[in-house]
């Protein structure tokens, strides 16, 4: 009997995952909390009109249960927001450095202590880094609430996307003995030993791959040529890892527990980056999936990776890092759904990522990299293939192997190439300042076609038509809601 | 049409009608909550003396309602919702009126007050055993003088100095504050919008904690 399986039953975290989201839309434009889900309903419902073109057994059961837990996912990530305020009060805590980086003239310090995380600002000259151990006495602040409508950069969002409660005012800051046990004194103990012993480029590299620190250098560039998203761990880091792990423990049975175990080891070391952190949930599931012999569904692991993550935190949600992560996961998972050869999925998914993420990056920026749409089909493989390798050398020379300075030539020699490539290439399609306008409802539409494409049992004018409907409703709202 | 097909049309139209609802909500429910929030939108900085409320992102002709906490010899005490440019004696009769034990005479009941005032009616009891003074019936209020910050009023009732509405002379009546960390106070509300608690005047330069402690009992902060 041939089974008839409708997007719904392919993919049923999907519009559960858009009606939170659409929910999260509500609660920024101050509509409250009891009203946000139940617009998130007629979101759900919507989706799921959209996309399915036939009923099937257990339709409705599925169709209700969709719609419960896009109701309680709601209520659970809204209500937590609203619990996470903390007046100013003064506090006498002691913790550890969990990150550390420069904010404007000062260094903006993340300490967690068992009151919860705090953001300090400091002076450079105080040294701290990740793992030290810290006692500050001092007064905390809530941070400036900023508004939607205030489309610049949300410090209070950021902060507390990063699991921060609020600044804290330093009267006197004491720095104890970093703790072994703590997975940042590791992070900092690599970081320095990288930083000792490794040259050039390979340097930025491994940092970026490895601990999710950020060359300034290769930023610029890489911001410049398009592909600034390969200097954060992103599901393509996550996926060499574990197509790595599967090549080491081909032949041991119950490999994926191994696997995961690394996984997790990885993800912690990456400094549970929002986008590292979506990208090991949705492997996670696979793994799950392939170890109890379940099929795989790559847009319903997203979309509940992208739930898990905005249970855990829902500032997350405002979190630019976990929007690209998510946009650009969703897209190559929709193009691995689509019923097209192996072939055409390689060469359309990497463009179609640029375009997918383009409004998005220009609605924060202000600006895009023409030169990103072309330089990411080279990208993505060629990286594929240099960032292991990078990092073999990189161990090498952290175990100790005497393996002289020449070796380093192996990686440095192929990313000078690539950058002196790309800058050619830049210079040919610069990185332009272009309106929001003209690329963000271009880019929301190709984004929900692709989804449609992928998830969707029906025809292309189908999917483009429903594509066309929610684009509409996201313009429509925009006076109202800053999409 | 086979009844796929119409199943599948139905599915569509099912569709467009959801996201024609929900479209339909945001348009009439935008603009009703908007004071949900206490989003802080920074605005130009108030002149001292001056009775208004731009520090929240509303414009007097926006807020119709000041909130008004009241203390003592009242039926009711509590925080209660009064028009703007109410008088002390109708957040008197919000809290139930005055009880046997007011005294009458120690309170201007015909005083305007402002919002986010602490009222507080003394009993006769409590103005016997007060100092000749007679200091802190009505506390933190930016009205009780003419100008809204400064620490003394006409009456000579003891007043505390806003850091969100001094001006430079204002500030540097507090002990340990020159012209130059009176500057820089101003500076930062102008830069990052009003104070949100004292303890805020610690990020400004030149304001350590030893010298926020002295002067903490000479300030308020009236967000």
């Amino acid at each position: 009997m041939q089974s008839i399986v409708t997007s719904l039953q392919r993919s049923p975290a999907l519009p559960v995952f858009a009606g939170v989201c659409a929910s999260f839309l509500c609660y920024d434009a101050n509509f409250p909390v009891f009203i946000c889900p139940f617009l998130g309903l007629l979101v759900v419902s919507g989706v799921i009109f959209l996309s399915s073109g036939n009923v099937v057994r257990r339709f409705w059961i599925v169709f209700s249960l969709a719609l419960a837990f896009s109701l309680g996912i709601s209520f659970f990530c809204l209500a937590g927001i609203d619990r996470k305020e903390v007046g100013s009060r003064h506090v006498d805590i002691r913790g550890y450095v969990v990150s550390e980086r420069p904010w404007g003239a000062k260094r903006a310090v993340i300490v967690s202590s068992s009151e919860g995380r705090f953001m300090v600002l400091t002076s450079a000259s105080k040294a701290l880094k990740e793992g030290d151990g810290i006692e500050i006495r001092g007064v905390t602040l809530p941070f400036r609430k900023t508004s939607a409508e205030n489309v610049g950069f949300r410090e209070d969002v950021y902060w507390k996307s990063k699991g921060v409660v609020s600044e804290l005012i330093p009267e006197s800051i004491k720095v104890l003995p970093p703790s072994p046990f703590s997975i940042h004194y590791w992070r900092s103990l690599l970081r320095g030993r990288i930083l000792l012993s490794v040259p050039g480029k390979t340097r930025g590299y491994v940092l970026a791959s490895w601990l999710g620190v950020k060359d300034p250098e290769l930023v610029k560039s890489h911001t410049a040529f398009g592909t600034v998203h390969l200097l954060a761990v992103s599901g393509f880091h996550v996926a060499i890892v574990v197509s790595g792990l599967f090549f080491i423990f081909r032949k041991m049975t119950a490999r994926e527990i191994f696997i995961s175990l690394f996984l997790w080891i990885y993800v912690a070391f990456t400094g549970f980056s929002a986008s590292a952190l979506r990208a090991a949930l949705m492997l996670q599931l696979i793994l799950v999936s392939s170890l109890i012999g379940r099929p795989v569904a790559p847009v319903n692991s997203v979309s509940v990776a992208g739930l898990a993550l905005l249970v855990i935190n829902p500032y997350c949600f405002w979190n630019l890092g976990w929007r690209l992560s998510m946009a650009a996961s969703m897209t190559i998972a929709s193009v691995a759904q689509m019923d097209i050869d192996k072939r055409t999925k390689c060469f359309v998914v990497a463009p179609l990522v640029w375009l997918t993420t383009a409004g998005l990056t220009v609605s924060a920026f202000g600006k895009l990299s023409l030169s990103g749409a072309i330089l990411n089909i080279i990208a993505m493989p060629l990286f594929g293939i240099l960032l292991p390798l990078a990092s073999g050398i990189a161990l090498l020379g952290l175990l100790g192997v005497s393996i002289g300075g020449y070796i380093y030539l192996i990686s440095e020699i192929p990313f000078a190439i690539w950058d002196r490539f790309a800058h050619i290439f830049v210079i040919l399609l610069p990185y332009v300042d272009i309106p929001s306008w003209l690329v963000v409802y271009p880019s929301v539409f190709v984004f929900l076609t692709v989804i449609f494409l992928g998830i969707s049992d029906s025809a292309f004018i189908r999917s483009v038509l429903a594509s066309g409907v929610v684009t509409s409703f996201l313009a429509f709202i925009s006076g109202w809601i800053v999409v | 049409m086979t009844t796929n097909k119409r199943t599948a049309l139905l599915f569509l139209i099912g569709g467009v009608t959801c996201f024609i609802l929900a479209a339909i909500m945001v348009w009439r429910f935008s603009g009703k909550f908007g004071d949900s929030g206490p989003t802080v939108v920074a605005g130009p900085i108030p002149v001292a003396g001056k009775k208004d409320n731009v520090q929240s992102g509303r414009t007097d002709e926006e807020q119709t309602k000041w909130m008004i906490y009241i203390t003592g010899a009242v039926r009711s005490p509590g925080v209660y919702e009064v028009p703007c440019g109410a008088r002390v004696y109708q957040a008197v009769d919000q809290a139930g009126g005055l009880t046997v034990q007011a005294d009458r005479v120690a309170v201007n009941l015909a005083m305007i007050m402002a919002d986010g005032m602490h009222v507080h009616i003394p009993s006769e009891q409590e103005v016997l055993s007060k100092d000749a003074d007679g200091a802190g019936y009505i506390q933190n209020s930016p009205l009780i003088s003419d100008t809204s910050a400064v620490g003394q009023d006409k009456s000579g009732i003891k007043t505390k100095i806003d850091i969100n509405r001094a001006d430079n002379s204002d500030l540097q009546s507090l002990k340990g504050i020159g012209p130059k960390t009176a500057d820089s106070i101003i500076s930062y509300r102008r830069k990052y919008g009003p104070f949100r608690s004292i303890e805020e005047l610690l990020k400004v330069k030149g304001i350590g904690p030893k010298k926020l402690d002295s002067i903490r009992d000479c300030i308020m902060c009236n967000p």
